[in-house]
């Protein structure tokens, strides 16, 4: 009987082992197929227009590519690999100059225009469509370009680091060489359970235990603790040197100085009651002639062991207390200077107030993809509500009476039709409520031209108070700054806060990291949708020396909406004279109104 | 009184033929209910750590294919998983695990198996009601893994599906259908689990035997009990978000969702909701659901503690006093989820003061554990093992909540790994460790046979290993600032340095989950060829022992019912020949209670006992027939 036992064991195992080699059988054969088919796909579409003229694999022009890439494009393309949008490595030789153009500045606009190719794409990816970069610039594309064309200029020079230089390892060898492994692995454990089988079974023919098995694992036990506890150790020493360093805020010192203590007491209770657990399983183990002590209760101890938690908590609680107050409900300096932070799928954006130094009203019904924050810009107010929005409920009438004009519908073609419904509705309804908002004096009040929407980074000057407040459009997203200790969510229509105040530059940090090319940055940690684990914004902090630096970065900064105003009042562009400095911006900050 | 027992007895139980059907599907025998809730749970079990070896791969290898893959189809195309579906896993593992396996699989499970055993009874108090809850609960799982196979693919907005994301249909291809399915997968199962928690309650208060006062009863039965209530007030809570949610979706309400603009539709209808209410309902069930999963593995190692180390558990009155402060404390800490979604910082401070008083029950169980193994003898039972090993993952888990629960240190780790290992640690890996030690110990009360323990001490070694070696190393990734529930770490430079860890832990994981295949093994094998068990494997006091263990009919206990005389911990008694005394023996004379105090006598059971239940096919004609206005009963 027991034979059959093992029988049924190796004829199992001998099943896994087949399905697993089957399994890499399919990926090998699959992957071929994959490649074959991306090329023959990709083939037909290349040299679809021979009259571009892209730029050469400059470096310097590459590198610039890459900056924008990395600033712009990553969070949604990778190179080489399909994400949250398709893969951009060689894309001119698919798409044309003049195509990339339009779709990257407005894809939207091409859409509507019926273009082929843009509804694919639209298409292919579920729907959601991209980002609007209406202020790129055709140099600008054309960098980007460039770089995902050349992008192998760049890591010549090493960019990533040492590259370690790895031989090339065929993948079909590779793939057999982890197939392999995987069988012998599998044939261990095979092999080990086979043995415990059999000493169990002449344990159970003989009476006998030829192994005692108590004594063993009481062994193990005391193994376990004393060999865990050497390789806890070893991974606080060996790890702990890549956890965050010291905070670089004002506020995070404390957090510090609060990890510190929890740290320092859990380690202890952690190290000691462990010991006692694993200690006692082995000195308490059975023996023979041992009778156990009867011990039910002593209700001193437990009142001990009630009262020394209780008032180790007591200080932990009075302390994170008084912590918590202070980070939460910080002095506001006079000179502080106020950013908002927007967050949306998939991506950050900042503003800050321009001359006026008030922030502009905001309503999101204003939100459209040349207003991506939905500022109180009445020229984007009127093309939305006189342009936009009709021209969209226009195609989408048009494009229910095609499908209405069938004479019978599809089971896909009636969801179509459904849908096109409920966009109907739902376009209808806008209008309506921009009609409801067309004479919001407080919205519309002007203040809002002159806002800096800064895309790709923002710059803060060290020991100056920061104030963040939080917006989000379509999810909750979570802004994080492991360095600074700072997360807030960001909430859609519950504006939210953070005030700190940086202390250590981003030179300093780099200095002490050795890394030329360090930068802080800001990214989401609230699971928000496909491309969550991608947005990010970076954050520079200027030393006291760098003041100038910081000042000519600010006066760079053109209002995002301040070509209307030149226009309309035939007023100089008010970019020059030292504008924006946080000494300006502080006298009126008491006037900003962000809430609804 | 004994008279009727044996008419009652004896008359209904042990001649009954059963059909296959009612015996095996539509059983309404808790041995049976108890049975089709673990086999379900192992189940789901193996699909969710499935899903978790699949993401691990993508975490470790994010730029590699794998042929495993392709079992997902267009979800890894080339086998290589894509964005959505990697957030789909997650999604559907978390689910899994807490729902399906820790709550259903554990709770369902011993509960069911164990409740009427231990309180002396023939079954629950309503055995359709049992039945209707496991089926409700089947129903949801079939509903839950449906929804792998729609296009849109399942719910991806993280097993917490915060709205806006599992609202707006646009946000993620997940929150279409899927996320409805999802929803009509908790709904299903909210139904389960009142309808189980209502008939433990009842079962535990009206129809503990003779002599089986309150302070008799095994802990076990109490940590069941305290469980039973969480879930009764808080899954309410849950339905009444997931209700609100689907209004949200489907029916143009606003309870969540303000002021949104999304992608590809634009500004949308509605106004003046807030998705923080829903984190408010959603945490209400979230935080006490911790303990519903909890509290039962805790109650599974008080017993499988006391039995092996042949000890009384000690401080049998705090254990009791502390399970009943974590439950109580339990359902006013929800608000530490949320410290950074921008709530009134005054609610944090709130919050953060109990979070952390809720450490001092739980040392205090701790210390009492430890109490139970000193001076104790020691008998390494494959449920001793995974007890001992609950023990040191609620400890290494418990004590990063203090780290959690206060407000000021979770700005920096909320939403980092740090917090996926102190809740793998303190409520996966402790409860599932709880879940096996019950599995290991009543193994011979469910199926009469033994498992194999050589195998079971390979298979606790591996996993027990596995899961330190898991979840240990993702405290150091957290305080490193990496944030959980990402696809892959390129967004910064610097997060390449866990590139290795990550790695590492990823085969960590696929040798712990292939433990697993060694106690499916074992489980199933023995379950046909097992060594066939005596009446009491395990020398144990309780109740469930006394019952014949070979009985393979309807209603426990062929004749009386036993009577009880004692508490269930007589281990080692001082003047006691064996070194346990079970509950149904009576006091010798001059015996003390075990406190230093004369024992107190059992009493005859009053007149007003409620009536036992008979158990079988006739209780569901009866209850439809009640239904129906056909019997005045």
């Amino acid at each position: 009987m027991r034979i059959k036992t093992f029988k049924s064991l190796l004829a199992t195992l001998g099943l896994v082992l087949l399905t697993t080699l089957a399994f890499s059988n399919v990926a090998l054969a699959q992957e071929q197929t994959d490649t074959a088919a991306s090329e023959a796909m990709d083939a037909p579409e290349a040299a679809a227009d021979g009259a571009s003229s892209w730029p050469s694999a400059d470096e310097a022009i590459v590198a610039k590519g890459k900056e924008l890439f990395n600033a712009k494009c990553n969070s949604c393309h990778e190179l080489n690999k399909k994400v949250t949008g398709p893969a951009l490595a060689n894309i001119s030789d698919k798409r044309s100059q003049d195509w990339l153009y339009k779709w990257i500045r407005n894809n939207e606009e091409l859409r509507k225009s019926g273009d082929a190719d843009a509804i694919a794409i639209y298409e292919e990816y579920g729907g959601s469509p991209m980002t609007v970069f209406g202020n790129l610039k055709d140099a600008e594309i054309d960098a980007i370009v460039a770089y995902t064309k050349n992008s192998e200029v760049l890591n010549k020079g090493g960019e990533k680091g040492p590259e370690i230089p790895t031989e090339a390892i065929d993948p079909v060898i590779a793939k057999r060489v982890n197939t392999a492994l995987l069988i012998i692995g599998f044939f261990i454990l095979f092999i080990v359970v086979l043995i415990l089988e059999i000493l169990n079974l002449v344990a159970r023919l003989t009476g006998k235990e030829i192994v005692k098995w108590n004594n063993v694992n009481a062994v193990l036990m005391l193994l376990f603790v004393i060999v865990g506890l050497a390789a806890a150790f070893w991974e606080f020493f060996e790890h702990g040197k890549h956890v965050l360093p010291d905070a670089s805020t004002e506020h995070g010192a404390i957090i510090d100085n609060m990890f510190s203590i929890t740290f320092i007491i859990t380690g202890i209770v952690f190290v000691i009651t462990q010991l006692l657990l694993f200690g006692y399983a082995f000195v308490y183990r059975k023996q023979k002639g041992r009778k156990a002590y009867y011990y039910p209760h002593n209700n001193k101890l437990e009142v001990i062991w009630t009262a020394i938690p209780a008032v180790v908590l007591t200080v932990l609680v009075l302390y994170g207390l008084q912590s918590w107050d202070y980070i939460m409900s910080p002095k506001k300096e006079d000179n502080i200077s106020k950013f908002e932070i927007f967050a949306f799928q998939f991506g950050w954006k900042a503003r800050v107030a321009g001359n006026d130094g008030e922030f502009g009203e905001f309503n999101y019904n204003l939100i459209s993809g040349t207003n991506p924050l939905g500022l109180g810009i009445t020229e984007e107010y009127e093309k939305l509500k006189t342009e936009d929005i009709p021209s969209d409920i226009k195609a989408i009438e048009e494009k229910i009476a095609e499908l209405e004009a069938l004479p019978s519908l599809t089971d896909e073609q009636k969801e179509e039709l459904e849908d096109l419904r409920d966009n109907l509705h739902l376009k209808n309804r806008h209008l309506i409520r921009l009609g409801d908002i067309s004479s919001d004096t407080t919205l519309f009040n002007e203040k809002g031209y002159d806002d800096i929407i800064m895309e790709d980074e923002i710059h803060l000057m060290v020991n100056q108070q920061v104030n963040f407040r939080f917006r989000a459009r379509d999810v909750i997203h979570s802004a994080y700054m492991p360095y600074f200790r700072l997360q807030m969510n960001c909430v859609p229509g519950m504006p939210t806060e953070f005030t700190f105040t940086p202390t250590k530059s981003t030179a300093e940090m780099r200095e002490m990291k050795n890394d030329d090319t360090w930068d802080y940055y800001l990214f989401c940690a609230k699971i928000c949708g496909s491309a969550h684990y991608n947005m990010k914004m970076k954050v520079v902090v200027h030393k006291e020396e760098e003041r100038a630096e910081y000042d000519k970065w600010m006066s760079e900064q053109v209002g995002a909406f301040a070509k209307y105003r030149t226009k309309k009042e035939e007023k100089p562009e008010q970019t020059a004279d030292g504008k924006a400095t946080p000494a300006q911006q502080e006298e009126t900050t008491k006037a900003v109104a962000l809430v609804k | 009184m004994s008279d009727h027992h044996d008419n009652h007895a004896h008359g209904d139980h042990g001649h009954h033929e059963q059909s296959f059907v009612s015996k095996y599907i539509f059983s309404m025998d808790h041995k049976m209910i108890a049975k089709q809730f673990l086999i379900t749970g192992i189940i789901m079990g193996c699909i969710g750590v499935f899903m978790s070896v699949l993401f691990r791969l993508q975490l470790a290898w994010p730029d590699a294919n794998f042929g495993i893959l392709n079992i997902l189809g267009n979800m890894a195309p080339g086998g290589h998983l894509n964005t959505d579906a990697y957030l789909a896993l997650i999604t559907i593992h978390g689910t899994i695990m807490v729902f399906y396996v820790l709550t259903a699989g554990l709770s369902g499970t011993f509960s069911n198996l164990l409740i009427p055993f231990q309180v002396g009874a023939r079954d629950m108090a309503s055995p359709f009601m049992n039945m209707l809850s496991y089926w409700f609960f089947f129903l949801s799982s079939v509903v839950l893994c449906s929804s792998f196979f729609i296009e849109t693919g399942p719910a991806s907005a993280g097993w917490t599906i915060y709205p806006p994301l599992s609202a707006l249909e646009s946000a993620i291809p997940g929150s279409g259908l899927g996320m409805t399915l999802w929803l009509i997968a908790i709904v299903l199962f909210i139904v389960s689990s009142l309808l189980g928690g209502i008939n433990y309650i009842s079962t535990i208060l009206n129809m503990r035997t003779k002599g089986m006062s309150m302070n008799r009863l095994p802990l076990t039965i109490w940590a069941f009990f305290f469980t039973a209530i969480l879930g009764l007030l808080s899954f309410p809570v849950l339905l009444s978000a997931g209700l609100f949610l689907i209004f949200d979706r489907s029916f143009g309400t606003s309870f969540y969702l303000d002021q949104i603009w999304v992608n590809g539709v634009g500004a949308l209808d509605h106004a003046g909701g807030s998705p923080i209410l829903f984190q408010h309902l959603f945490w209400f069930l979230g935080h006490p659901e911790v303990y519903i999963i909890l509290l039962p593995a805790l109650g599974i190692t008080s017993e499988v503690i006391a039995t092996n180390s042949r000890k009384p558990i000690f401080g049998y009155t705090a254990m009791v006093l502390s399970i009943f402060a974590i439950g109580f404390l339990s359902f006013l800490v929800w608000g530490h989820h949320m410290f950074v979604t921008g709530m009134n910082p005054f609610l944090g401070t709130v919050f953060m003061i109990i979070t952390l008083i809720i450490a001092v029950p739980s040392a205090v169980k701790t210390f009492n554990y430890l109490a139970t193994l000193w001076k104790g003898n020691i008998h390494f039972t494959n449920a001793m093992m995974f007890a001992i090993g609950l023990v040191s993952f609620f400890i290494s888990g418990g004590l990063t909540g203090i780290y959690l629960g206060n407000a000021t240190l979770d700005i920096n780790l909320h939403d980092t790994y740090f917090v996926v290992a102190h809740f793998h640690l303190v409520m996966g890996s402790a409860a599932i460790f709880g879940m096996f030690a019950g599995i290991y110990h009543w193994f011979p009360r469910m199926f009469g046979r033994m498992m194999n323990k050589t195998l079971g001490y390979l298979h606790f070694w591996l996993t027990f290993a596995a899961a330190y070696l898991v979840f240990f190393p993702m405290h150091f990734i957290g305080l490193a600032g990496v944030p959980r529930r990402y696809y892959e770490f390129s967004i910064l430079p610097e997060f390449g340095i866990w590139d290795d860890v990550n790695v590492f832990i990823s085969i960590a994981a696929i040798i712990g989950s292939a433990a697993q295949l060694i106690f499916l093994y074992n489980f199933f094998s023995s379950i046909f060829r097992g060594e066939k068990s005596v009446q009491n494997p395990w020398r144990s006091n309780t109740l469930e022992w006394t019952s014949p263990i070979e009985e393979r009919v309807h209603g426990n206990w062929y004749g009386d019912l036993p009577t009880v005389y004692r508490w269930p911990y007589d281990y080692s008694k001082p003047g006691a020949e064996e070194d346990f005394i079970p509950q149904t023996v009576p006091y010798k004379d001059g015996e003390d209670d075990g406190h230093g105090h004369a024992p107190v006598p059992t009493k005859p059971k009053p007149e007003t006992t409620p009536e036992e239940v008979t158990s079988d096919d006739r209780v569901l004609f009866s209850v439809v027939k009640r239904w129906l206005g056909l019997s005045k009963g």
